[in-house]
């Protein structure tokens, strides 16, 4: 029997009763990072990176039992030797690797292999069994530098402001918008923060990341001008689904721009009313994902959310590999 | 017959939204196939074709599909393609239209590019067709003289595809020797998705008149009145053995509903033929194949 098997709680490691990433609730979970579709509340126990503990706690409640390792430390299970390593993905997230009896099993979550300065970068560990994601796993998603996509966030919102126009930048709460944060230009005005976004944010300071200045908004928006900010020159990231609630609507007119690595296809449906599109994503784009699983060394490689059948095929097609399809309805898929 | 929805579909021209011409100029807009477009892809960003396939899916168009990848085969987009998108093509000045292909053409070979654009500029009826099918490994490409010609012809018998009478195949013929030779068929009708299959002003009419009209059952089809006559337009004609016209026709489009019953029905009784072509005619038109062996 397989170290890791594929069941519809999640993956689950049977010699060491333990879960990654699991759907339901069960005893011992293992969360690679705290992404709402990875980390679900209900858990027993939590073991999770050191840095992901504040967020965690944060979401799902300040009582669970959590028990924290850093990048590289090693804690044995019955026999099996679990290791976490940097993915890049978010702050605080980490791949998985499991090794009983000479198999070695990498469990990758999600991951970028290019580093953006704010998490520790991805790092390539050898192993016989790798489990990918393949959110964008298409040949048209390759993404630019990202430098690049921040000049242009910064000249649009430059732009905004000499116009008198508030500029509203939609982004993740964990991870995106952090990642915004650090590379905002503060001469052109203030950058104010999305009530969730701000909880992240000091949750994760604790934790020791620096992402430059910013202004809470968590009071509302209106109360920004007694505070002395010109709501016309600063930069408002909120999430996506604070266009819905009525914590918009002091604002009055606006521009609107997203952040996703699906907005590199004008079709993929999340266009909805914004004016701008930046391609920036915590995902690994085409080129990405092949470099990842050929740097692992990995015969069999499992391919889970997003166009899993696709990259299989072409790992099976093109390189040789052992590449499978995780079961479809295990994991769902979701967007970032 | 069995695949000649496939291929109604692969050989519909798309419009090309510009080239440049040997001399740098543009000539916009153009028709290509959506198999020559699809061809000329795989071929340049080197993977297969039902990869290429699930990013058309994708992305939803062709032109977003051909942008997307072809800017990134070739060592990372241009910034004009990511920010605005081949979508946004209208919005683009003539500088940038000239910058996106003078990008394009410089990823291309140079035969290809004199094939491309020969193909064009319409010079020749020349299309890029593969030796090989899809999932294959296509680098091996044959120039095929093709040929498209308009014809008018009788419409002589129908076949229903469904049982609520909204679509049929129709069996157009043409004149030879005192009577009609059934030789080219084509789709009729709603295409179930709200529109209509052949996209005629008086479809709707003409779908009632079938109906009003049916004769004789010969199996599943069923013979109309011999008197409507159609403007047809058909590509990729060949002459050929195997078919008892003596030629084949690809992608069979009703350019119009002809609708003067009395000049349709002269030729059999005056001998002339004011309205249906002749299929002699035809025959004569066609080029007749080169002893290379290779046509089948």
């Amino acid at each position: 029997m397989a170290l890791v098997t594929f069941t519809p709680l999640g993956f689950y490691c049977a010699q060491a009763d333990l879960y990654i990433d699991p759907l339901r609730k069960v005893s011992k979970a293992l969360v690679t990072h705290a992404h709402s579709d990875h980390a679900r509340p209900g858990m027993q126990h939590y073991l999770c990176h050191t840095q992901s503990v504040n967020i965690l706690k944060l979401r799902l409640g300040q009582r669970i039992s959590v028990q924290s390792m850093a990048y590289g430390e090693s804690v044995w299970m019955n026999g099996v030797e679990i290791t976490l390593f940097p993915a890049g993905h978010v702050p605080g997230s980490a791949q998985v690797r499991l090794i009983y009896k000479g198999e070695v099993w990498v469990i990758s979550g999600d991951y970028k292999t290019v580093g953006d300065g704010l998490t520790p970068a991805f790092e390539a560990v050898r192993c016989h069994h790798f489990v990918t994601e393949s959110t964008f796993g298409l040949p048209i998603f390759q993404w630019r530098d990202q430098q690049t996509v921040f000049d242009d966030i910064n000249a649009w919102w430059r732009e905004n402001a000499s116009a008198g126009k508030p500029s509203v930048l939609l982004g993740y709460s964990l991870g995106k918008a952090q990642r915004i944060l650090k590379y905002l230009d503060r001469s052109v005005g203030a950058v104010v923060c999305h009530g969730a976004i701000a909880a992240s944010n000091i949750a994760l300071q604790e934790s020791g990341f620096d992402f430059g200045e910013w202004k809470d908004a968590s009071g509302g928006l209106a109360s920004l001008q007694d505070r002395g900010i010109r709501t016309e020159e600063s930069l408002i990231v909120c999430p996506p689904n604070a266009l819905r609630s009525s914590w918009i609507s002091p604002l009055g007119r606006y521009s609107l721009a997203n952040c996703s690595g699906w907005m590199a296809v004008s079709k993929s449906g999340d266009w909805g009313g914004v004016d701008r599109g930046f391609v920036l994503s915590d995902h690994a784009d085409w080129p990405q994902l092949l470099e990842a699983v050929l740097a692992t060394g990995a015969e069999h490689v499992h391919v889970t959310h997003g166009f899993s059948e696709v990259l299989s095929r072409y790992l099976r097609e093109t390189h040789q590999l052992n590449a499978d399809v995780v079961e479809k309805g295990m994991l769902e898929m979701q967007g970032e | 017959m069995k695949s000649m929805n496939q291929s109604d579909r692969l050989n519909r021209p798309v419009w090309c939204d510009a080239f440049l011409d040997e001399g740098g100029n543009l000539i916009f807009p153009i028709k290509v196939s959506v198999n020559t477009m699809k061809g000329w892809i795989l071929e340049r960003t080197g993977i297969s074709a039902w990869l290429f396939i699930e990013c058309q899916r994708f992305a939803g168009s062709l032109n977003e599909a051909l942008a997307l990848l072809m800017g990134t085969s070739t060592g990372g987009i241009t910034a004009m393609v990511l920010q605005h998108g081949f979508e946004r093509w209208d919005t683009w000045t003539d500088s940038e239209r000239k910058e996106w292909f003078l990008f394009l053409l410089s990823a291309m070979e140079v035969e290809e590019r004199r094939l491309l654009m020969s193909l064009l500029s319409g010079r020749s009826n020349a299309t890029l067709i593969s030796k090989y099918g899809l999932g294959k490994i296509s680098s091996v490409r044959d120039l095929k003289e093709t040929t498209s010609i308009t014809v008018n012809a009788i419409l002589l018998y129908v076949r229903p595809i469904d049982r609520m009478n909204t679509q049929y195949e129709l069996t157009f013929g043409l004149y030879k020797e005192e009577g009609y030779t059934s030789c080219l068929r084509a789709m009729l009708g709603e295409d179930g998705m709200g529109g209509w299959l052949q996209g005629l002003d008086d479809e709707p009419v003409l779908l009632d008149w079938i109906t009003d009209n049916l004769g004789e059952r010969i199996g599943p089809i069923r013979s109309v009145t011999v008197s409507e006559v159609f403007e047809l337009q058909c590509d990729g004609v060949e002459l050929s053995k195997r078919h008892k016209a003596g030629f084949k026709a690809e992608s069979v489009r009703v350019l119009k509903w002809l609708r003067n019953a009395e000049n349709a029905i002269a030729p059999l009784t005056a001998g002339n033929q004011s309205m249906v072509t002749s299929l002699e005619w035809v025959r004569d038109f066609l080029p007749k194949p080169q002893d290379s062996g290779q046509t089948g």
